[in-house]
């Protein structure tokens, strides 16, 4: 299975971790709010169908970026890159 | 700065020829002085380039996966906004430190922390593309190319520096992995050591 970092290119599967779901907003940090954070830490929602994740190139050029991943195929029909803010780079 | 001690030294033994086929693999251990890696700030990449440019001209922005290669040091892209010079002069790290603004750019000094071995010959795009699950075809990594990618368990860097020489650069620790890894897999075709150099191929 290839997955295409958005820096490296098409690579094999083993060269990345997972990193989780990348769509689970996280609470202000002066939100002191327990419940909140405690959804944020632990609840996850397990979606069939489309996933947007986060991945690691740990073994190539180390970026964090987010790809986008069908739970039942496990088809990747799309990635991209992070910048500082964590907001898309292109 | 400490004395520079290299982590295969003591393992390799020039001119160690197994019998076995031609020959086709010559294994080096690559002595480098200066390993430095470079990460800029947000917009600050020209900043960087600006003060290359002051100490060592043509140690220009390289595409992804890719690297200029000046023959005794190159400059390395090895992530977004990320880049490792190495070369052959020991002094060029404190030059690097002192051209480079705080605000610039982290500079990292990795000379102490990486093992090099040289893979050349006609047998070494063979043996490398055994080794790696990225295409060594010279149309999409030929000379040039920097790779980042596990060989044989451990994460390396190879950079593709001639069709038929690969410098591969493991963290120093795995240096007796690197070394058992490239005997191992040149034992087939037969292989010599080489001696320690440079990073310069020579003509
Ligand atoms: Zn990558």
């Amino acid at each position: 299975m290839l997955i295409t970092c958005p820096h490296c290119g098409a690579r094999d599967r083993a060269e990345f971790t997972y990193g989780g779901d990348a769509s689970v907003p996280r609470p202000e940090l002066s939100d002191l709010d327990q419940e909140r954070w405690a959804d944020y830490v632990y609840l996850r929602t397990n979606p069939r169908g489309t996933l947007r994740e986060f991945w690691h190139h740990v073994a190539g050029c180390r970026i964090w970026f987010i790809a986008e991943r069908d739970t039942v195929s496990h088809k990747i029909s799309a990635t991209q890159a992070l910048d500082d803010d964590g907001s898309a780079e292109r | 700065m400490a004395e520079m001690r290299y982590p295969i030294a003591e393992a390799m033994e020039t001119g160690h020829a197994p019998a076995a086929g031609g020959g086709d693999i010559t294994l080096a251990e690559i002595r480098l002085g200066t390993i430095v890696q470079l990460a800029t700030f947000a917009g600050r990449r020209d900043d960087l380039f600006a003060a290359l440019a002051g100490i060592r001209p043509g140690l220009e922005p390289a595409p992804a996966c890719r690297g200029h290669d000046l023959g005794d040091a190159a400059l390395l892209t090895v992530g977004p906004a990320r880049w490792l010079v190495v070369a052959d002069d020991p002094d060029l790290a404190a030059a690097l430190a002192q051209a480079v603004a705080a605000e610039t750019a982290a500079v990292t000094d990795l000379s102490h922390a990486r093992a090099i071995v040289r893979i050349s010959g006609p047998g070494a795009a063979r043996l490398m593309q055994d080794a790696v699950a990225v295409d060594l075809d010279p149309v999409i990594n030929g000379p040039g190319a920097v790779i980042q990618t596990p060989v044989h368990h451990f994460n390396a860097l190879v950079h593709r520096r001639r069709d038929d020489v690969f410098d591969v650069y493991a963290m120093r620790s795995f240096a007796g992995p690197l070394y058992h890894w490239a005997t191992d897999a040149a034992a087939p075709v037969g292989y010599t050591i080489g001696a320690a150099a440079g990073l310069k191929v020579g003509d």
